[in-house]
């Protein structure tokens, strides 16, 4: 019975200092960090202004190599290159727009350059009159020096005859011709087309096709840089002797000769690599193709054939084979080499 | 036999070696010196051979000598001065609950420091895991460093795919009815994404190197899409979309086996790159469709 309760009396212990341990506070938990609300840019769609649909023309002096910016928000664009040092604009049934000269020659006084906007009307907020010119067409006159900086929303753009080009268009097909100095053009949704231009071209279009016809570099260094996602690529008598080509799932067609010294990278996915080449040149050509097929139809050297089942990689000369190289990768499309006739 | 011939008895004991030292040398000198003993030490030895012969077993287990003794004492003072404490006090504390009193009391004990643990406010099982959970340890991410890419590069390393920590079954809430799960709670900070289910990596996967780069931005530019798809893509955009990336998605799944057949595939290690690249040119074209959307505001 003694030692029962000298059990029980330590037993006691124990339990209050086990009790004791339990109240102790916990740590506590550290806060959460609340998430920083995204914050959501939707572009608004392009506000309506009734009673404001009138044909407004506007004419500013400017120098050769007049710099021209502007937005265009919906409408048919077209821009022209013409002799005079002048620009022109004109915009038919849309919103009423002024030319801002932000920069002038320091002799002639002439604008070098300028940036075309709608201009304010009373009672309208600024982000109500927005930034972006409007109307069933846009027609510019800009000397054949002038550079074109705009972006637009959906809008049939074409340009022609001026030195420079640098847009971005949400929606619309672009046509771009005799653009001497360089392009940069990129169009979510619509056909691209590149004629007798020349200088560094960096195309890009999501879902359209592209077509590049009669392309000549300024230096030996410009870079042809095409590229779609869904859309097909055909390049046609391109002088540049650096071309990377790359479409998704469309095809790829290149027609001409390869260039001494040239590095040329045609990719696609799934869709078809053709090239259609003189078969007296000179190049070196590599194709690695995942489930397709390799298929030349004009003489060529194979130096080396790995053929696995996935991954086949052909390396393969044309004449001699010194003089450029050629790149063709695609998962599942088919690769070939189809003589060009002259 | 001289007066001082020994007894039947000690020759006995001398013959089954239960006699000391000095005993035993005495004895010895004696049948040396004395015929009448050694006979009787001659007739005791061929008597106990005829009987040891008969029974020699018996009486080897049942009848232990004097000599057995000691060595069973010796290996038993051996064998305690080997035992570790721990079992010496776990049969004290064995022996002591012998006492019904002491094993009572022991049984409170244990009573009371369970309903402690159980109902007692902060001792319980809710608060050690709550808290346990919601200490902000980083789940540990183990990545591989991108690899360039080499000709004739050897075999895939295995320890790249098995450190992939999205491959680990993270778990922020642990139910209450298994608190022993509370100890691998693994934390994730909220503003971190957590891949939608089915794009987990898989944890045998085999990564080529470089390879793990590319899924890295993927995993990125993917969630990045996710968030942008419903504003940004109009309805006919986002159908050709998503069929551009399932075949781009197609592409890589056939190559990744491919390269996990044969791993020294250079085309087919050249067209999975080339894949991946088209899904993040892909993934990145939504991104910058917004940024034109937005900046035409």
């Amino acid at each position: 019975m003694r030692s029962f309760i000298n059990s029980s009396v330590f037993a006691l212990v124990l339990f209050v200092g086990a009790a004791a341990q339990a109240q102790t506070p916990p740590v506590p938990p550290v806060p959460k960090v609340p998430p920083v609300p995204r914050t959501v840019r939707v572009a608004p769609t392009a506000p309506a202004f009734p009673g404001q649909r009138t044909d407004t023309e506007l004419r500013v002096a400017a120098e050769q190599n007049v710099n021209l910016k502007f937005c265009i928000s919906e409408g048919e664009l077209k821009v022209n290159g013409w002799d005079r040092n002048e620009v022109r604009i004109l915009v038919r049934s849309g919103r009423k727009f002024g030319i801002r000269v932000l920069e002038r020659a320091p002799r002639s006084g002439n604008a070098t350059w300028i940036w075309a906007t709608p201009t304010a009307i009373e009672g309208q907020t600024a982000a109500q009159r927005g930034e972006c010119l409007s109307g069933d067409s846009v027609e510019m006159d800009v000397p054949h020096g002038a550079t074109l900086n705009f972006h637009g929303r959906s809008a049939t753009t074409s340009v022609d005859s001026v030195r420079k080009v640098s847009l971005k268009i949400v929606e619309g097909n672009i046509s771009l011709r005799n653009i001497t100095g360089g392009i940069s053009a990129s169009a979510l949704q619509g056909d691209l087309i590149v004629t007798n231009s020349s200088g560094s071209l960096s195309l890009d279009s999501t879902t359209g096709n592209i077509i590049v016809y009669g392309l000549e570099p300024i230096e030996s260094s410009d870079l042809l840089k095409v590229k779609t996602n869904s859309g097909s690529i055909m390049l046609q008598r391109v002088g540049h002797r650096q071309i990377e080509a790359n479409s998704i799932t469309g095809s790829l067609q290149f027609e001409g000769g390869f260039l001494a010294g040239g590095i040329y990278n045609f990719k696609t996915s799934n869709g078809t690599l053709r090239m259609l080449v003189p078969e007296n040149g000179n190049c070196t050509v590599s194709a690695a193709y995942g489930f397709g097929s390799f298929n030349a139809a004009i003489p060529v050297e194979t130096i080396t054939e790995n053929i696995t089942p996935g991954g086949k990689n052909v390396v393969a000369k044309i004449g001699t084979g010194e003089a450029c190289n050629v790149t063709l990768t695609t998962s599942s499309g088919r690769i070939q080499i189809v003589r060009l006739e002259p | 036999m001289s007066r001082n011939c020994i007894d039947i008895g000690t020759l006995q004991a001398f013959l089954d070696g239960e006699t000391k030292g000095e005993e035993t040398i005495l004895i010895s000198n004696h049948i040396s010196d004395c015929d009448t003993c050694a006979l009787m030490l001659a007739e005791a030895e061929e008597e106990m051979s005829f009987v040891m012969a008969t029974v020699e077993s018996d009486v080897n287990m049942l009848v232990p000598t004097q000599r057995l003794w000691s060595r069973i004492n010796d290996a038993i003072e051996t064998e305690r001065a080997h035992v570790p404490l721990w079992h010496r006090i776990y049969v004290g504390f064995t022996s002591m609950l012998a006492s019904p009193s002491l094993a009572t009391a022991a049984a409170v004990l244990v009573l009371f420091g369970f309903f402690a643990f159980i109902f007692l406010p902060g001792g319980g099982l809710d608060g050690t895991t709550s808290d346990i959970a919601a200490v902000p340890q980083p789940a540990a991410t183990v990545s591989a460093e991108p690899m360039p890419t080499v000709r004739n590069a050897p075999p895939v390393n295995t320890e790249v795919a098995a450190a992939q920590p999205e491959a680990l079954p993270v778990r922020t809430e642990q139910p209450k009815a298994s608190p022993a799960r509370a100890t691998h709670a693994a934390y994730r900070p909220d503003n971190v994404a957590r891949p939608p289910a089915g794009n987990f990596r898989p944890v045998n996967a085999l990564y080529v190197p470089g390879e793990d780069s590319y899924l890295n931005t993927i995993e990125t530019l993917k969630a990045s899409y996710d968030s942008q798809k419903d504003r940004v893509l109009s309805p006919s955009s986002r159908v050709s979309f998503e069929r551009d990336l399932a075949v781009v998605e197609n592409s890589i799944k056939q190559m990744r086996e491919v390269v996990r057949k044969n791993p020294n595939n250079q085309a087919a290690r050249q067209v999975l790159y080339s894949s991946y690249q088209d899904k993040i040119d892909l993934l990145n074209s939504v991104g910058q469709k917004e940024e034109l959307l937005a900046s035409l505001q």
